[in-house]
């Protein structure tokens, strides 16, 4: 079988056919559509909501039954051959809480709270209705609870019957705009690393550690290491003023503190004769043109 | 013991806390100690880690932890004394002899330091542990650096990719 999440599914009513939705999937994998057949009849204002990872079709059995107390959830089993078992079957006509759920003219299941990941413990069914109410539903149990209320402060706007406001949220630990790169970067391996690195000469770490492997060039290379390092030799808070000067050979610049060139003594032979632009520091280098 | 002590240590007994590591090793140690660890500090300060409880640290092993617990033990009092003002030039000296005794231990245990030290905030362990990686690695080629940190040998498809940065960053590196 294949997962639900692979499948795309949308109710349909189309125009030929009015009176006969149909659930149309569309597979991720194959890239294909295909037909669902419904559960063994038809009611009308059926609705589609995952549970604990499967595709499940709420019905309201009131729509073809004024009588009728009872919500049903059925469970897609099998996607190839529409197999569809009545999972749950939500009796109304008890406990107070319960007829309240049913006053309502639209009742929607919006999804169930707890951890997934156990099936073996059957998480709560949570229940909006058009009052503004959701309930939770203990298939254990079978009771009823209400969990939350919203004052209709709204009453003043015209709100269709039809409208449940309530959807649910699940939080996410995953970072999100965050490169794999990044992550690593923020491994307490990586964070060791930046330590040691941090507490040796600027001169070592470009032309050695750089080259150690892969992940120290991708730590040193970064931005947040550079701020790092820069923020820990206390650069950045004591400016200096550098001179372009000759130095060494004929083609060769050197930089020199104005400090130490004033003091040591202005010498005619490193003043430059030509114009030289040279970039801001970036990582460590500066472009000189 | 739930109720948070003044840090005067004025009621006798000074309050023990027991922290327990990745492995269920139990140890307990003074409360003035364990809050070198700027991580602790707030939980030891609310009560937490006396009586039975203990405080469960799932990222240190207790082979290093009882390294840390070593440091942290022998610095806590001129911690507690803001830094040491009044120390006098022996005691100083005492800390510095014991600090370099310290750090001599295999290079395996010291980059486990450096990421217990991280994780639990303790900035002077963290300091004295990466320097004295720095300095073994200091003036070292790429090579001498992974040998000295027990990297394996680069395999050769790293070798490959670090030879073709260099053929087009080589440069960069003068």
């Amino acid at each position: 079988m294949m997962r639900p999440s692979f499948i795309l599914d949308w109710e349909e009513t189309t125009e030929e056919t009015p009176m006969r939705p149909a659930v149309l999937s569309f597979s991720v994998v194959n890239e294909t559509f295909s037909c669902l057949r419904f559960p063994a009849f038809w009611v009308e204002g059926d609705h589609l909501v995952e549970l604990d990872g499967h595709l499940c079709m709420v019905r309201d059995l009131r729509r073809c039954d004024p009588d009728s107390t009872t919500l049903e959830i059925w469970k897609l089993i099998d996607y190839s051959s529409s197999d569809w078992s009545l999972n749950y079957r939500i009796d109304c006509s008890g406990p107070v809480v319960a007829r309240d759920l049913l006053r309502p003219k639209v009742v929607t299941v919006i999804g169930s709270v707890g951890n997934c990941k156990s099936t073996s413990e059957r998480s709560p069914i949570l229940i909006a209705t058009s009052k503004h109410k959701v309930f939770a539903y203990d298939p254990i149990s079978e009771s009823l609870e209400v969990v939350h209320t919203t004052m209709e402060i709204q009453e003043s706007h015209q709100i269709q019957p039809s409208n449940v406001r309530f959807s649910l949220f699940r939080e996410s630990l995953v970072p999100v705009h965050k490169a794999k790169e990044e992550m690593d970067l923020s491994s307490p391996l990586a964070e060791a690393t930046k330590e040691i690195l941090l507490r040796l000469p600027a001169k070592s770490v470009v032309q050695n550690c750089r080259r150690v492997s892969k992940q120290w060039r991708r730590l040193i290379s970064s931005d947040s290491f550079a701020d790092a390092f820069f923020l820990h030799k206390n650069v950045g808070s004591r400016p200096k003023i550098m001179l372009v000067v000759w130095g060494g050979g004929p083609t060769e610049f050197s930089f020199t503190p104005l400090h130490d060139w004033l003091q040591e003594g202005p010498d005619q032979g490193s003043w430059l004769d030509t114009k030289v632009v040279c970039s801001k520091p970036c990582h460590g280098m500066n472009l000189i043109l | 013991m739930a109720a948070p002590e003044s840090g005067d240590g004025n009621n006798g007994a000074a309050r023990m806390v027991t922290l327990i590591s990745s492995d269920n090793t139990r140890f307990e140690v003074e409360a003035a100690a364990a809050s070198l660890s700027q991580t602790l500090q707030l939980t030891i300060l609310d009560g937490g880690g006396g009586g039975g409880d203990g405080i469960p640290l799932p990222n240190v092993d207790s082979a290093t932890l009882s390294k840390v617990l070593e440091y942290c033990i022998k610095h806590a009092p001129a911690a507690a004394n803001g830094g040491a003002p009044n120390a006098t030039a022996v005691d100083r000296a005492e800390l510095e002899r014991f600090d370099n005794e310290f750090v001599n231990i295999d290079q395996s245990v010291l980059y486990s330091l450096i990421m217990a030290a991280h994780n639990l905030e303790i900035e002077g362990l963290q300091s004295l542990v990466a320097k004295k990686v720095a300095d073994m690695i200091k003036g070292k080629s790429p090579m001498e650096i992974r040998r000295t940190l027990g990297f394996p040998d680069p395999t050769p498809e790293e070798q490959a990719e670090m030879n073709a940065h260099m053929l087009e960053y080589g440069w960069a590196y003068e």
